[in-house]
């Protein structure tokens, strides 16, 4: 039970982040207008939601801050009152005490983050403050203390085709001490099923206080059969009539956990007001009777939860064209990943059977080809199930330019590119935090101090920080480029050479001197802010990316701006690879490392004593590593007659890597490594080839490390 | 489903994947079926029960739906009403 109660929990903590993500790029449109009612809505919706699914899961505290910052929203609904920057920031503290909140509940705390007392008390401040006028502060206090109820005219319509029976039941019943007839009118959004609500489950709940006289069902915008999905909810209004001894609060909280845009009205029903009017006549049963009524009702008391910014409530009704989707737990993609990569490689088995091939049967050939189409394509389409866009990731980075740029005091303005390019949804999140430090350098110090600098220099004087996705080939790439200061070569050597990182009688080239950057402990900073800088920065940004299987360089032009480039595979579980043997050992090179192959001159390379061999490529000497020598594969060695050279890119300069043969160019499912490989850093994974081999995938970051420690 | 010469029998048990379902299969069967009952006696689990008796009006006029037809009882929940003609 209590697993179960985890899960909930944690699913909701998802939804919620969801939600939250989305709104505080809500936010953000509302620092760009402020004036827009329709964004202010629907950050309002969002929050409401996020009130009644706290309550419901037991973040009692956190649904009673929660409601503080509805009602501080609902505030600045109205037409007259408009948000400033300070409001905007404090938006997002709310959200911010939100999001800490829930952390702290996954760590297993239930503490409250720090500043919740501090921005809580500003919110209430604000709200006691309005905006100074006796009726804004009315209206304020009527948010606050009278539970948001707004008098309304109630619609006497319906009552008036009650048969009389019906009326002198209900009559007789509010004749009774205490008893009274409660019109409740409950309009629900079309998402209400998926919410896990049903229009009965507040039957049942009605009928527990009271008995439920008569419901009328407003379903004119159910669809034909054929357009028909019970995920939907077509019912358009339901008007409910309750005779109860309860009090109105009673007959309100039935509707305490209620989300979203519902609009519920109540109503206090005074029959009396019913005598000696004209009704309609319309069908009823045999045992009720129709008296007559009044045209005119005044109310004793009606009221209205929560109005929303359209006066008329609207239909809401399907729209067919709007894309649908499921929430499906990442475990199960993950099950059914792993058994497409399984059909894989069994199709790969009877595709490359020399047994089946030999038969030189046409119709089992055909049948094969026709697998192996089939297969590929299912592959194909498991794998875009896991690929999302990065523009939740993107978006993110809006809010962080927004707090920088305030606190840098720079002038700021962020582009963002191919927000919808896709990437493997295992991967984005590990993207987060790489991405905010490189933005953070970009506008800590990349970025001139002085906007009249940059003017001086023709720049415009707000600075510019490009963030671009794009696929290039099978590769992910994302670009953040800055039309800052760019990077002093001369200062990143100094430096490196002060922190014993670099050697000063060496001659580096201009993208060794750019990649000490990513080494640890490194920063040029003569300050270090709390922005970045600290020294421990851009080597955690390159551990990311290596445990992604990616690279990350760099470009810098003085006066220019910077540019980081950041390249990954499409997705972590399949990779393009080189497959190469040594000593009949089959071993796959990520084709992201590969530059270039060839078989060597043996003139061309040359040995030196103690340091190894080496050979000119392209006017740049480069070291040779003997991949059977690197994994001890064979004592004797490979002949270098029969070797090949594959040229490999690594930030920290390129390598040779000599093998054997290369046998081809293929994708690989990646598999696991056992457990007693694990030691083997130069080996990151291991795959199935076609024929039923193993093939291991080297780690050419590994590698690199491996020749530096050499040298 | 329980389609008997014509006569279609909805279980009022049914939870909205099961009525997702149903309604699968009546929009097949549509032709065939000339009336609709449902067993009113017990609470239906899902408020998506009714929106599908009026989606079936909706779709064929002439299938006789009484639950739909004029007003009906059902226990503890009082007389229910639905309005489901224009827009």
């Amino acid at each position: 039970m209590a697993d179960n109660r985890d899960k909930i929990i944690a699913i909701f903590i998802e939804e919620s982040t969801e939600i939250i993500e989305q709104l505080e790029s809500e936010i953000m449109l509302l620092d760009g207008s402020p004036w827009d009612k329709s964004i202010i809505n629907e950050i309002f919706r969002g929050v409401h939601t996020l009130k009644g699914n706290a309550n419901s899961f037991g973040f009692n505290n956190l649904g009673g801050f929660v409601h503080y910052f509805e009602d501080l929203l609902d505030f600045y609904r109205d037409p007259e009152h408009q948000p400033d920057k300070e409001m905007i920031d404090l938006f997002f503290d709310a959200f911010d005490i939100i999001k800490n909140v829930f952390a702290l509940e996954k760590e297993g705390s239930k503490a409250f983050p720090e500043d919740y007392d501090t921005v809580l008390a500003h919110i209430k401040e604000v709200l006691d403050v309005g905006s100074g006028t006796s009726e804004d502060q009315e209206r304020v206090d009527s948010v606050v203390e009278k539970h948001h109820y707004h008098h309304e005219k109630f619609d006497s319509h319906e009552i008036t085709t009650f048969p009389d029976t019906l009326l002198e039941t209900m009559r007789q019943a509010c004749a009774e001490d205490g008893t009274q007839l409660y019109n409740i009118t409950m309009e629900f959004d079309s998402d209400l099923y998926t919410r896990g609500y049903n229009h009965l489950l507040f039957f049942r709940l009605f009928k527990e206080i009271g008995t439920i006289i008569r419901s009328i069902w407003y379903m004119q915008d159910v669809p034909t059969i054929e357009s028909f999905d019970t995920q939907e909810s077509y019912i358009r209004r339901i008007s409910l009539y309750l005779l109860s001894d309860s009090p109105l609060e009673e007959v309100e909280d039935v509707f305490e956990f209620i989300a979203e845009d519902e609009e519920v009205g109540i109503s206090i029903v005074d029959l009396s007001l019913l005598d000696g009017q004209e009704r309609e006549q319309t069908p009823h049963k045999s045992d009720e009777t129709l008296p007559a009524v009044s045209n005119e009702m005044t109310d004793v008391d009606v009221t209205k939860k929560r109005d929303t910014a359209e006066t008329t409530p609207k239909p809401k009704s399907a729209d067919a064209t709007a894309p649908r989707s499921i929430r499906v737990e990442s475990s199960k993609l993950d099950e059914l990943f792993d058994s497409i990569g399984e059909l894989v490689i069994a199709q790969s088995f009877l595709d490359q059977n020399q047994n089946i091939r030999s038969l030189n049967d046409h119709n089992i050939n055909q049948s094969l080809n026709m697998l192996n189409k089939i297969t590929r394509s299912i592959q194909n389409q498991v794998m875009n199930l896991r690929m999302i866009p990065i523009r939740d990731s993107f978006l993110k980075m809006k809010r962080v330019v927004r707090d920088l740029s305030r606190k840098t005091g720079k002038e700021v303005r962020l582009e963002l590119n191919g927000e919808e390019t896709e990437i493997d949804k295992t991967m984005i999140d590990s993207l987060s935090e790489p991405l905010i430090h490189l933005i953070r350098n970009a506008i800590d110090h990349g970025l001139e101090q002085d906007s009249q600098e940059r003017l001086d220099n023709g720049k415009p004087a707000a600075g510019r920080v490009d963030l671009s996705a794009m696929h290039k080939g099978s590769s992910f790439v994302i670009e953040i480029k800055d039309d800052g200061k760019g990077i002093d070569t001369d200062k990143i050597r100094q430096r490196a050479i002060e922190k014993g990182l670099a050697d000063e009688h060496t001659e580096y080239t201009r993208d060794q001197i750019l990649h000490f950057l990513l080494l640890p402990g490194f920063s040029t900073a003569e300050t270090i802010t709390d922005i970045s800088g600290r020294g421990v920065g851009l080597d955690a940004v390159k551990k990311s990316i290596d445990a992604l299987k990616g690279k990350i360089q760099i470009e810098s032009r003085l006066g220019m701006g910077s540019t980081f480039t950041i390249t990954l595979p499409l997705t972590l579980a399949i990779i393009d690879g080189m497959s190469v043997s040594v000593d009949g050992k089959v071993f796959i090179i990520p084709t992201l490392s590969v530059v270039e192959s060839f078989r060597a001159d043996l003139g061309a390379i040359k040995s030196v004593s103690g340091k190894g061999e080496f050979i000119d490529f392209r006017d740049e000497i480069l070291p040779i590593i003997k991949l059977d020598r690197l994994l001890e594969l064979d004592e004797d060695g490979m002949r270098e007659d029969e070797s090949t050279l594959i040229c490999i890119e690594h930030e920290r300069g390129r390598f040779m890597l000599q093998v054997q043969e290369i046998i081809g160019r293929q994708q690989v499912v990646i598999k696991p490594l056992n457990r007693k490989l694990l030691h083997v850093k130069e080996i990151s994974g291991s795959a199935i080839l076609g024929n039923g081999s193993i093939a291991l995938i080297l780690n050419i970051e590994a590698i690199r490390e491996w020749l530096d420690e050499e040298a | 489903m329980r389609l008997t010469d014509g006569v279609l029998e909805i279980d009022p048990g049914l939870d909205n994947e099961a009525l997702s379902g149903l309604a699968s299969q009546i929009s097949e069967k549509l032709s065939e079926i000339e009336s609709v009952t449902v067993d009113l006696s017990s609470i239906p689990v899902s408020s998506a029960l009714f929106a599908l008796l009026v989606s079936l009006k909706k779709s064929k006029s002439d299938i006789a739906i009484p639950a739909l037809e004029e007003p009906f009882v059902l226990t503890e929940f009082g007389t229910m009403v639905f309005d489901h003609k224009g827009s």
